[in-house]
């Protein structure tokens, strides 16, 4: 590294901007995932539905958010849509709003493994005690079902993090933008980029981890 | 509002068919190239981590672990702005785009196969060897297949995933689908109708990709009895198996 001659004063004068800049990547990855475990359980269970009025259009849905990759969806909501006059969002709404979308597609089918995995006895002796479809749902089923969502649920975090850096490329004022106009003053963009790539890996390395330490430990004391 | 899709004009799209056509096949061809790598590069991490050497294995295990914290996007940018300005040369895009792709990848894979190595029954292996198959046979006849049929389901996953990822490549300009679709909406000023027909297109090669992945699944599981449950349980469009944990690629 000390190779190139690592100018670290760069990355000194500007940490601020630099961490403001990450902090607003984190806030997009959450309030988007927020989004996509809303929207993934009734997407769910419309995905189970008998009715093809709810199966299909919920089906197309999650093929759609899986189906299509997260900069396409990203650029657009932010041009296409604006183009059209249909609404124009700011960076930061478009950011959410993609992730959350492309998020409750994958949050959909993992919301429906869980489901599937809860076995048919639990839906039988449900019914059979005289709970109502709901009832038995909201008390007995689902909570079981959380249980397995949970660790899936961490990696798609990790994963719209990592789609969180992407947003950039649409004006957000992440850490990556910060670093490009910095970068372009001063021409120090290995200091910079290195700086953000660092900060950013190590936020998603943490993120990972954690998700890998609660796949080992919600998958304790489960039969297989 | 409803006046507005009035003045949608896919014409050019249909004019610049060849142009988004070359996009495609950069796109197929970066996408075959990078996963085999990472296949490659899977099996090699995997081995690793298999490794009977401490040191060996605990590099493995880091490398899996750092590698699948990486963002694509980050990697790119790292690489191309940072450290070629940095070294004082530039790299190619398609190449480096495959490097990327390829690395991030086959920590994916590598976990993939290590589960499905051990998701194998021991008992098969005990049983092979008492009635006195040579080690190599029972590798190459009993385990491998099995371990095949176990792992596809999730490979198939990364393959349509690494497809996908494949649009970020256009950020460090190499000319698949998404940046010839974005150059000719700036040519003809229709973001709408060029980026809906990439989303079609990507939405087109992703399901031709899933069926035939589950047509090589059903080949992969043909002598086994538990096929036709799997195969019902899969039915849903795009579940290509349950997506493992240990594999949620972006």
């Amino acid at each position: 590294m000390l190779v190139f001659g690592f100018d670290y004063s760069v990355i000194s004068d500007n940490q601020d901007a630099l961490l403001d800049g990450l902090v607003l990547t984190v806030e997009v990855a959450a309030l988007g995932f927020l989004l996509a475990v809303v929207l993934g359980l009734p997407l769910a269970l419309a995905g189970r539905s008998r009715s093809p009025l709810a199966r299909v259009p919920a089906m197309l849905w999650i093929a759609l958010a899986r189906g299509v990759p997260l900069l396409i969806v990203i650029f657009w909501l932010y041009y296409a849509a604006a183009q059209e006059g249909l609404f124009s969002l700011t960076a930061f709404v478009a950011g959410v709003l993609s992730l959350g979308l492309t998020g409750s597609g994958y949050m959909a089918e993992i919301y429906r493994t869980a489901l599937s995995a809860v076995p048919v006895g639990q839906y039988e002796s449900a019914a059979a005690i005289g709970l109502s479809r709901i009832t038995a749902f909201r008390v007995i089923i689902l909570p079981q079902a959380v249980r397995t969502a949970i660790p899936p649920a961490m990696n798609l975090f990790v994963m719209l993090l990592k789609g969180a850096t992407l947003l950039s490329v649409i004006g957000l004022a992440d850490m990556f933008y910060t670093a490009k106009l910095v970068a372009v003053n001063e021409f120090k963009p290995f200091e910079l980029y290195t700086a953000a790539a660092v900060l950013v890996i190590a936020v998603t390395l943490v993120a990972a981890l954690g998700a890998g330490l609660v796949e080992r430990r919600f998958s304790k004391g489960v039969r297989r | 509002m409803t006046g507005a899709f009035a003045a949608l004009d896919f014409g050019p799209v249909w004019e610049m068919r060849s142009e988004l056509l070359k996009g495609i096949w950069t796109m197929v061809l970066i996408s075959v190239v990078s996963f085999a790598l990472a296949i490659v590069g899977g099996l090699i991490l995997a081995g690793m981590r298999q490794s009977k050497s401490r040191p060996i294995a605990w590099a493995g295990f880091l490398l899996i672990q750092v590698l699948r914290g990486i963002a694509l996007y980050v990697l790119l940018l790292w690489m191309f702005f940072g450290l070629a300005s940095a070294g004082g040369f530039q790299f190619e895009p398609i190449p480096a785009g495959i490097l990327a792709l390829s690395l991030l990848n086959s920590a994916y894979l590598a976990e993939i196969f290590r589960a499905g190595y051990e998701a194998v029954p021991p008992g098969q292996k005990e049983a092979a060897l008492a009635v006195g198959l040579p080690r190599r046979t029972w590798f190459a006849r009993i385990h491998l297949p099995q371990v095949t049929q176990i792992t596809l389901p999730a490979m198939g996953n990364v393959f349509v995933d690494n497809i996908k990822d494949t649009s970020i490549l256009s950020v460090i300009g190499v000319t698949e689908l998404l940046r010839e679709s974005q150059r000719w909406a700036q040519f003809y000023q229709l973001p709408f109708e060029f980026y809906t027909a990439a989303a079609v297109i990507y939405l087109a090669i992703v399901t031709l990709v899933t069926f035939g992945w589950r047509r090589l699944e059903r080949r992969a599981g043909r002598h086994l009895d538990t096929t036709r449950q799997v195969r019902r349980s899969r039915a849903l469009i795009f579940g290509i198996g349950a997506r493992s944990e240990t594999a949620t690629a972006p």
